[in-house]
């Protein structure tokens, strides 16, 4: 922690960090062009139009917070935990919401 | 101290990164705490969206009422200025002037700001083809999932607005750097939730 920082680390640092933005950026403007130029092309059958656009999203939603908010093995464990259980909580509710709407749509559409 | 060093990438300098005390990092810890707990409001928003999506009523549908290259237009906007933010940040981190920062800061105003414009633009367009939340059920989640991102974004540029003038006031102080780290935090996430806005709403909506 003490050591003294010279001025090439200090540079190296601030180059890592501006390269991990560039790349993040890059990286996001790729993910999202793809689902774009399907949607505009209407190629895809809605099966896997759904694979990749969910495809796509779940990898930039990971490149946005891996490149823009510094998620990652150096960050604070109280932090990782809290993102996990928010993720795990959304993840509950939004598939058991959709299940059992889904589910009840079905039964409601079968007794007429 | 080093003597600032000139860099291949930017005009300006970088000088020895600040360094994040014990307290700021609870600080920051806090601020994740709210960033979470928003997260699962917009993921209760999607949800209510996705179940109604259905739920026409007789009225316009998704393939009327949504313009692909204006939703285009706005990711680009957004993610842009998620990266102008970044380098806003960059630019606290290492030190730079603080003239180079506010410049990174007001882009990134511009851009949040345009994106607002072009959103209201598309509300206003929808509204013409008969989209109001009254509509159907399909529309009413629409409208209470797609514009309550915008007015998160409002209000992160309203937050950016006194942050500036704070800047501007007090300098780069202790209160001042803090609430840029953390602005910036709201800043990014505001961006992720628009992808899966893109996502499920208008891409998924125009399949």
């Amino acid at each position: 922690m003490s050591e003294p920082v010279t001025d090439s680390a200090i540079k190296d640092e601030y180059r890592r960090e501006l390269y991990g933005y560039l790349r993040g950026y890059l990286l996001a403007a790729v993910l999202t062009a793809i689902p774009f130029y399907f949607t505009a092309i209407h190629v895809l059958s809605r099966r896997s139009a759904a694979l990749v656009i969910g495809g796509c999203a779940v990898v930039q939603i990971g490149v946005h917070f891996a490149s823009f908010l510094h998620l990652g093995r150096r960050s604070s464990r109280d932090v990782l935990i809290m993102v996990i259980s928010a993720l795990l909580i959304m993840l509950i509710m939004i598939f058991g919401t959709i299940w059992i709407m889904f589910n009840l749509h079905a039964r409601m559409a079968l007794g007429g | 101290m080093s003597d600032p060093i000139p860099t291949l990438f930017s005009p300006c300098r970088v000088e020895e990164p600040l360094v994040i005390d014990d307290e700021a990092q609870t600080l920051m810890q806090g601020f994740w705490v709210f960033l979470m707990s928003d997260l699962i409001l917009f993921g209760i928003a999607f949800v209510s969206y996705v179940t109604s999506e259905q739920g026409l009523a007789g009225g316009p549908g998704p393939k009327v009422l949504y313009d692909l290259k204006s939703v285009a237009a706005e990711t680009a906007l957004l993610l842009t200025s998620s990266l102008t933010f970044g380098m806003a940040s960059l630019c606290l981190k290492f030190r730079q002037r603080q003239d180079v920062l506010m410049a990174w800061l007001g882009l990134t105003l511009v851009l949040g700001v345009a994106f607002l414009g072009l959103e209201l633009h598309d509300f206003a367009t929808m509204a013409g083809k008969g989209g109001v939340p009254a509509r159907s059920g399909y529309l009413s989640a629409f409208f209470g999932l797609v514009p309550l991102h915008g007015v998160h974004v409002l209000g992160g540029c309203v937050w950016l607005c006194s942050l500036m003038i704070q800047v501007l006031r007090f300098g780069l102080d202790r209160d001042t750097t803090l609430g840029l780290m953390r602005l910036a935090l709201f800043w990014h996430l505001l961006d992720v939730i628009w992808i899966g806005i893109f996502s499920v709403v208008f891409l998924w909506g125009l399949t």
